[in-house]
């Protein structure tokens, strides 16, 4: 048996496996609307903040990447790398120099 | 050998290789804090009691802690533009006040030890000696940076200093935001 068919194996028995498995086996005290009490309100008070916390990183990157495409759609990059055998220190900048049709 | 773009902006991305490491740096603080914020939240919304902050710790020492704080930053980012040798001064200002802070802190532990209020006595305690003990950390992280920068300024010459500058002003910035978030919840509510 090769590699690459233990792998196929392992990954039909695990999704097996998790359609076997009862949905009870995954749930969570939120999503599955348990008896309300102090502990879920907690873990629901907790999902909130984490999430908003995540919300704010990606955010973050997304402002970075919406810069970043920005910049590119305005301008033109000149990319030169160095001859094979020399340094990274010999390779000239990077450019930028503005679109044409700019 | 010279690191390309440690002190100049790259042209395609816009900043150097400085301000993107902090900037990468800081949002996995966010996530660091955002976690034990996560589990504040938990714990006291959980709790069937929780102690007002405002009667048990010193609202006077966390408003003059939020003040030091504040002025420090102010230093920190009024030092970006600043010349060399002025840099340095209001650097050293800077640094002289975050022990300022970590005094303060010091002294309002002690009191609170004093009086029985330990990590063990419950949650609420528990919680803020966690978020102001990691906190008062990044202080003296950030005191280390800073005397690091301030010995080093002659050295490094002007454009890598500016650089360093840029950077731990950002960095006081979020410590600052951190602790008026800690502030507010702890002190506060």
């Amino acid at each position: 048996m090769t590699s690459r068919t233990r792998g196929w194996m392992r990954a039909i028995a695990t999704l097996l496996g998790w359609l076997a498995a009862s949905a009870t086996a995954f749930a969570c005290p939120i999503c599955f609307q348990s008896e309300p009490n102090g502990a879920t309100a907690g873990v629901r008070a907790a999902v909130f903040v984490l999430i908003g916390v995540t919300v704010i990183v990606l955010g973050g990157f997304a402002r970075f990447a919406v810069r970043f495409t920005g910049r590119a759609m305005g301008s033109r990059l000149e990319l030169t790398y160095p001859e094979r055998g020399t340094s990274i220190q010999d390779a000239t900048p990077l450019r930028v120099s503005p679109r044409r049709d700019a | 050998m010279n690191i390309p773009y440690s002190v100049q902006r790259r042209p395609d991305t816009g900043v150097s290789n400085v301000i993107m490491g902090v900037w990468l740096f800081l949002a996995s603080e966010v996530m660091l804090f955002g976690a034990l914020f996560s589990a504040y939240a938990m714990l006291r919304v959980a709790a069937p009691a929780w102690p007002s902050g405002r009667q048990l710790l010193s609202l006077s020492s966390g408003s003059i802690n939020t003040l030091l704080l504040l002025v420090m930053t102010g230093l920190a980012w009024k030092a970006r533009a600043a010349a060399t040798d002025r840099a340095r001064v209001l650097l050293l200002f800077s640094t002289l006040l975050a022990g300022a802070f970590l005094g303060v802190k010091v002294v309002e532990y002690r009191g609170e030890i004093a009086l029985g209020m330990v990590p063990a006595l419950n949650t609420f305690l528990a919680t803020y000696y966690t978020l102001t003990g990691l906190h008062a950390l990044h202080v003296v992280g950030g005191m280390a940076a800073n005397v690091w920068i301030i010995a080093g300024i002659r050295r490094a010459g002007t454009a890598v200093s500016a650089q360093r500058m840029e950077a731990m002003s950002l960095y006081w910035a979020f410590v600052d935001v951190v602790w008026i978030a800690i502030f507010v919840l702890m002190y506060l509510s």
